[in-house]
């Protein structure tokens, strides 16, 4: 062996070599052997060099995936576990990792997918992943104070028009070709899903209690969500459904009392649920 | 960098995801838990609340795995703060992470990464430990971890090593007896010389862990009971350093909270057991140098 590397030139070499996929065949482990002993690896009788890295390239390999399949638990059931690995394998090359926590690992994995029509050929699989996405990411969204009816029971009628209603950071509203929810479900119940017709939902994932819950959603509430996550008031939302911006779907109203009515109904829901935040309230001292 | 002793927290447990809702509705028969730093970095949610429960009752420590302090891309100055942010939150015990890299160049292999064991190395560890003590304005704790791999060039022992760096960096030392074991039998030497190499007054907290046997080699797992050979190097580790924090880890095939109790339960008897036995033998114990009290003058 010549001259060692230098700390950071050994690291650079060592992590090439991890990061690459294990080989699987005596001949793959010889010339990692060789490589490994660029990097100043040492080997013995019982493990040689680049036995050795190998350890540690299938351990790269796996933790990741194992991080990835506990999110993505329906995608991978979608693939099966070794299209799912070739999945993983493929987007890691293309991606790797560089956010400390694990859990980021798979921020850009439903875009992947999106364009991995030969590792994800499913049509649903990329609305699968997208609605695997937005439940982690509610499920990691920032605690807030939901709005509540003594809230908004407390505000005087005059200032009803312009009560802001603003949802939860951890909302996610979703639109998908394919009944998602329907096809999760049964894949998770190990179902071998060999084909799904097209059927558009609109779907909204949030957190209440510290849960993360999923469930189907009517045009008139996205239309009415979407308009609400892009800052609106009361007065706003009832106007769209007077004037029939709702949505093709969605009945305008013909009136403003019937329209409040409309918002009022969906109101109820929300607060059930605790997707608006409270914008009524004073502020908690200190933030 | 000054520091007040270490609390003595007894025998605790890693805290971890499968037991949440069993913690919240009996509590936990152990002393203190161990939270994984990373898992906690998140604006919200249910982990936080979590953590915010065990802490009203428990003491804590944080335990990293991403400081990369061995590493030659800058200190992540992002990562250290939001750890002081956790630790500014919680006030834990102490923030522990590993002497390892995890990744170059920006790319992260989430993986404790072993060091070649030289003296440029060292020199370069010991700034970091500095300058990242500075940032979160406590002492940290270094562990070391298992390895699989050495290099040719080191000329330091992994115990002679951490010494070096928790005396000139003034840092403290997580022993890890499990991976003292599994880079012992992996790299054919006896894990109680690592041990022995260690200033005793500078370790504030020991690891217990299981590992497997893939035949070639010993794999770090956290997946089994503490095993007979890591028991032992735990008892001649407390010999050394007298009573010392313990805290057992399982983080795969992770069974019920009460099993994990158990094992915790089971470290408590056998420290009290080794100290009982020094205690009654009236020596010193062999290591104790008086050390700390000399670095912290």
């Amino acid at each position: 062996m010549g001259e060692p590397p230098r700390l950071r030139e050994l690291q650079r070499r060592l992590a090439d070599l991890i990061a690459c996929a294990p080989p699987t065949e005596p001949g793959g482990v010889r010339a990692l052997a060789a490589a490994a002993e660029g990097a100043a690896v040492i080997g013995d009788e019982t493990l040689d060099a680049g036995e050795r890295v190998a350890i540690y390239a299938r351990m790269f390999f796996a933790r990741i995936r194992d991080a990835i399949a506990e999110d993505y638990p329906a995608l991978r059931a979608a693939l099966g576990d070794a299209r799912f690995d070739d999945l993983v394998r493929a987007y890691v090359a293309a991606h790797p990792p560089h956010d400390p926590s694990l859990r980021r690992a798979a921020d850009a994995l439903a875009d992947f997918v999106a364009d991995a029509h030969d590792l994800a050929p499913e049509p649903w699989a990329v609305e699968i992943a997208r609605l695997e996405r937005a439940m982690v990411a509610a499920f990691d969204a920032p605690d807030e104070r939901p709005l509540t009816r003594p809230a908004l029971a407390a505000l005087e009628p005059a200032r009803w028009p312009a009560l802001e209603i603003r949802p939860a950071r951890s909302l996610v509203l979703l639109a998908c070709r394919f009944p998602v929810d329907e096809i999760r479900e049964r894949l998770l119940a190990g179902e071998a899903l060999a084909r799904a017709e097209p059927r558009p939902v609109a779907l909204r994932v949030w957190r209440q209690d510290l849960r993360v819950y999923l469930r189907r959603i009517d045009p008139l509430e996205e239309t009415v969500l979407r308009a609400a996550s892009r800052g609106a008031t009361f007065g706003d939302l009832c106007e769209r459904i007077i004037d029939g911006s709702a949505g093709a779907a969605a009945s305008p109203a013909s009136d403003a009392h019937s329209a409040a009515e409309g918002v009022l109904r969906l109101l109820d829901v929300w607060l059930d649920d605790e997707l608006l935040l409270d914008t009524v309230s004073e502020p908690h001292p200190g933030g | 960098m000054s520091g007040s002793p270490r609390p003595f927290l007894g025998s605790g447990i890693g805290l971890r995801t499968r037991h949440f809702d069993e913690i919240a509705e009996r509590g936990a028969r152990v002393d203190w838990f161990e939270a994984l730093s990373e898992n906690f970095m998140t604006p919200g949610g249910r982990p936080l609340a979590v953590l915010e429960r065990v802490r009203r009752d428990f003491p804590i420590a944080l335990h990293g795995v991403s400081l990369s302090i061995g590493g030659t891309d800058p200190l992540d100055v992002d990562y250290l703060r939001r750890v002081r942010a956790l630790a500014d939150r919680f006030d834990p015990a102490w923030l522990s992470d590993h002497l390892c890299w995890t990744g170059v160049d920006g790319r992260n292999l989430h993986d404790l990464l072993p060091l070649p064991w030289t003296e440029e190395a060292l020199e370069h560890v010991v700034g970091r430990v500095v300058a990242a003590q500075e940032r979160l304005g406590r002492r940290l704790v270094l562990e070391n971890v298992s390895t699989y791999l050495a290099f040719e060039h080191s000329t330091l022992s992994e115990g002679e090593f951490l010494a070096a760096v928790a005396d000139r960096a003034d840092c403290d030392i997580l022993l890890d007896v499990n991976n003292a074991y599994v880079s012992g039998v992996n790299h054919g030497f006896d894990p109680r010389s690592l041990i022995d190499a260690l200033p005793p007054d500078r370790v504030v907290q020991i690891h217990l862990a299981g590992h497997s046997d893939l035949g070639t080699h010993l794999l770090d797992t956290h997946d089994h009971p503490v095993p007979e050979p890591v028991w032992e190097l735990f008892r001649h580790a407390l010999r050394r350093t007298g009573p010392v924090s313990s805290l057992v880890e399982w983080d795969g095939a992770i069974p019920p909270l009460a099993r994990v109790e158990e094992e915790a339960a089971r470290a408590k008897e056998v420290a009290r057991a080794v100290l009982a036995s020094e205690a009654e033998a009236g020596a010193p114990r062999q290591g104790k140098s008086g050390g700390r009290a000399a670095s912290a003058a």
